[in-house]
């Protein structure tokens, strides 16, 4: 299990591609991920839109660009 | 000369041929005594020999068997040895034996000319990788190839295994074995290297991307990490269909010459079981009549409606029966996932067992690989323009469910063409995916293997999209076959028929071999003649991208990114001057992703791809690739 901090932020996926939508990223300082949540729609999950705008510690797996994510905390800004 | 009458011990033969030259001629004497009086033929200058029949009739042509025909230094005329009937001259000898594991391998030059034993069919596979996943249980896998390899035998189809990390055999084959199962280029070349040795008609990768690994072309469209297109790679078997020799560049394998397909286990397993009931499915499969197939499972995301319509009455011939997601959605009845063959339009994730549809910023679930098990039919054929619809995850704690195309096979699917990465697809009309799909299953439908539609499906989608923009290229290359080459879905009755005294199966091999080589000088053909395509970012001006800011409708899109791709046509001496001088000014294509900024919670941003067509340094023509 690997463990990331960042900020969770949106912005388009895959523009123009067939599955272009808007994609909920963790932006750290290892780079840029697309969060995932396994078994949750990975098209729109409520879930993760919650999460922008926070900073969260997530604990998961990376594959390529994703991080597929299995638990999270929230880290306090200050 | 040995005096071992037909029918003893081949054992004994194998023992005697160490020491003693001769042996081999006799015993090859004996395969054409038994063989070539009834099922030689000379075609088109080429002399077929049923090794089907030799194959029966001898123990020691078994799995890791060989029946390479080669070049040999001694040979020795035996003409006069030849049957009276049979007419064609031999020019016999040359016989020689390899010890291959645990068995013999067989070469001879038979009239004057190296001809083989035509192996139609290789399975490669990398047996030290599969002994890492699987163990000593790997023994499983072996026993389960000879019975795949009989099978095939049934067919009328020789076939051989070639472990691309066996020593030995590879260096029968004329190369290195691969030391590094995940080396892209040692297992191309490899492949390659197989491909030369046997020329066969089908190739089969056996395993995932842990046996043997799909190639890592590079996306042309990737621009780096937080780009537009996050593939870096567009992972897939399309070198291995290709003569060209290792490369990254998509453009170097628009010319597919070869059948290939996968018969993938599962990434990281480590229970051969499934692996196991996968060939069992391959060895029960028998082809259903055409009408079998009327009745289709075609799903669409919504927002696709007029494009799958399309798609559906071009490979149907009726839209009646496609469903639309939403309204309609998982899990669907039994009957309909027990129909013959499925298409599928909708939108796929990485590492996601699901396909999902979309009507606006809804994206229902279209399909979750869970819902296959028990309710596809076997010898289903299966076809999804889904981005990463064929991609080979491995499963792990925080994502157990299985890929859709793995769960697809293991449910019964004979053959399934889908794609690694994301995919693209007009606004419109067809395009990209939608053409490659259905170009697939028009030619499976029609009869063929699901190799060769692959192959044929390949083929036409580079003529239709020539000259070949960045999508296009990544839609050549993404899309792959899963399943075995060699199988035919659909009965066709043969226009054909063999002469008297020619077995059906060395009829059927020379009409697949003039197939192949009419799909291999085809292929050959648009290597020659398609043009690369060569990122350059300095083609794209003012002018052009003014021209195609005109093509945006909506005053709330905006221009992202702009990429500039240039045409490089072969220098072809034959070529009219004035169609030299149209190439001249063929000079590329200019890629525009346009974005329409949304509001931060919006779900969805509808996203445009731009594709301009420039000659003479400006637009001509403007292709729109709509996010799906």
């Amino acid at each position: 299990m690997e463990e990331l901090t960042g900020l969770v932020t949106s912005g388009v996926l895959a523009p123009g591609s067939k599955s272009e939508r808007r994609g909920i990223y963790l932006d750290t300082a290892a780079g840029r991920f697309v969060l995932r949540r396994p078994g949750a729609n990975a098209f729109s999950d409520p879930v993760l839109e919650e999460l922008v705008g926070r900073r969260i510690t997530a604990f998961g797996e990376t594959r390529d660009y994703i991080l597929l994510l299995a638990d999270w905390r929230a880290v306090d800004d200050d | 000369m040995l005096t071992t009458t037909p029918g003893a011990d081949i054992a004994h033969c194998r023992d005697q041929q160490v020491s003693n030259g001769t042996t081999s001629a006799w015993l090859w004497r004996e395969v054409l005594e038994e063989t070539a009086v009834r099922d030689s033929q000379r075609a088109c200058g080429c002399m077929y020999l049923n090794l089907d029949t030799l194959a029966k009739k001898r123990r020691f042509v078994t799995v890791r068997s060989r029946l390479l025909l080669s070049h040999n230094d001694n040979l020795v005329n035996n003409n006069e040895r030849c049957p009276p009937n049979l007419r064609l001259r031999f020019s016999l000898g040359g016989v020689k034996f390899r010890r291959f594991r645990d068995d013999w391998s067989l070469s001879a030059l038979v009239g004057g000319r190296e001809m083989p034993g035509k192996v139609d069919k290789v399975i490669v596979t990398n047996f030290g990788a599969l002994h890492g996943k699987y163990g000593a249980a790997d023994a499983n896998v072996h026993a389960a190839l000879t019975r795949w390899v009989q099978a095939d035998l049934q067919r009328g189809l020789v076939t051989e295994v070639v472990a691309v990390d066996d020593a030995a055999a590879m260096q029968a084959a004329g190369g290195p074995a691969v030391t590094n199962a995940l080396d892209c280029a040692q297992n191309k070349q490899a492949i390659d290297d197989v491909y030369r040795a046997f020329a066969p008609d089908y190739i089969v990768i056996l395993g995932s991307i842990d046996v043997i690994p799909h190639q890592d072309m590079l996306n042309p469209l990737y621009r780096g990490p937080g780009g537009d297109d996050p593939d870096e790679h567009a992972f897939g078997d399309l070198p291995y269909a290709c003569d060209t020799p290792y490369g990254q560049d998509i453009s170097a394998f628009k010319g597919p010459t070869r059948v290939v397909s996968r018969l993938p286990d599962r990434t990281g397993a480590q229970d051969p079981q499934r692996l196991l009931d996968l060939i069992d499915a391959v060895i029960r499969h028998q082809p259903r009549p055409r009408a079998d197939f009327q009745d289709y499972h075609a799903v669409s995301a919504e927002v696709w409606k007029d494009s799958t319509q399309l798609s559906a009455r071009n490979m149907f011939g009726s839209d009646s029966d496609l469903q639309l997601v939403p309204p309609a959605g998982r899990p669907w009845p039994g009957a309909r996932l027990a129909r013959l063959v499925h298409f599928y339009n909708c939108h796929g994730a990485s590492v996601d067992p699901q396909f999902y549809g979309q009507r606006g910023t809804q994206y229902p679930s279209a399909l979750n690989s869970q819902d296959l098990a028990g309710n596809v039919a076997e010898g289903t054929v299966v076809t999804a323009e889904c981005c990463y619809g064929a991609e080979l995850y491995a499963t792990s704690a925080v994502q157990p469910v299985a890929p859709t195309c793995n769960s697809y096979l293991e449910a019964g699917a004979i053959g399934m063409w889908a794609s690694t990465t994301i995919a693209y697809g007009p606004a419109s009309g067809n395009g990209q995916a939608d053409l490659i799909t259905q170009f697939f299953i028009m030619e499976v439908l029609a009869g063929a293997s699901t190799g060769r539609a692959a192959l044929e499906a390949r083929q036409r989608f580079v003529r239709a999209a020539s000259p070949a923009g960045p999508e296009d290229l990544k839609t050549l290359a993404q899309f792959n076959l899963y399943g075995d080459a060699s199988v035919f879905p659909v009965e066709i009755p043969i226009a054909t028929k063999s002469p008297p005294g020619t077995a059906e199966s060395v009829a059927k091999r020379a009409t697949r071999v003039d197939r192949r080589l009419l799909l291999a000088r085809q292929g050959v053909s648009l290597l020659a003649s398609e043009p690369d395509l060569v990122a350059n970012d300095e083609m794209v001006s003012d002018l052009i991208i003014g021209q195609l800011r005109a093509h945006i409708d909506d005053e709330r899109e905006r221009v992202g990114p702009v990429l500039g791709f240039r045409l490089r046509f072969p220098d072809q001496g034959f070529l009219a001057y004035s169609l030299k001088e149209m190439q001249d000014a063929s000079d590329g294509y200019v890629v525009v992703f346009v974005r329409i900024p949304r509001p931060d919670d919006a779900p969805v941003r509808s996203v445009k791809l731009l594709v301009g067509r420039v000659q003479g340094g400006q637009v001509v023509r403007v292709s729109t690739v709509v996010s799906r």
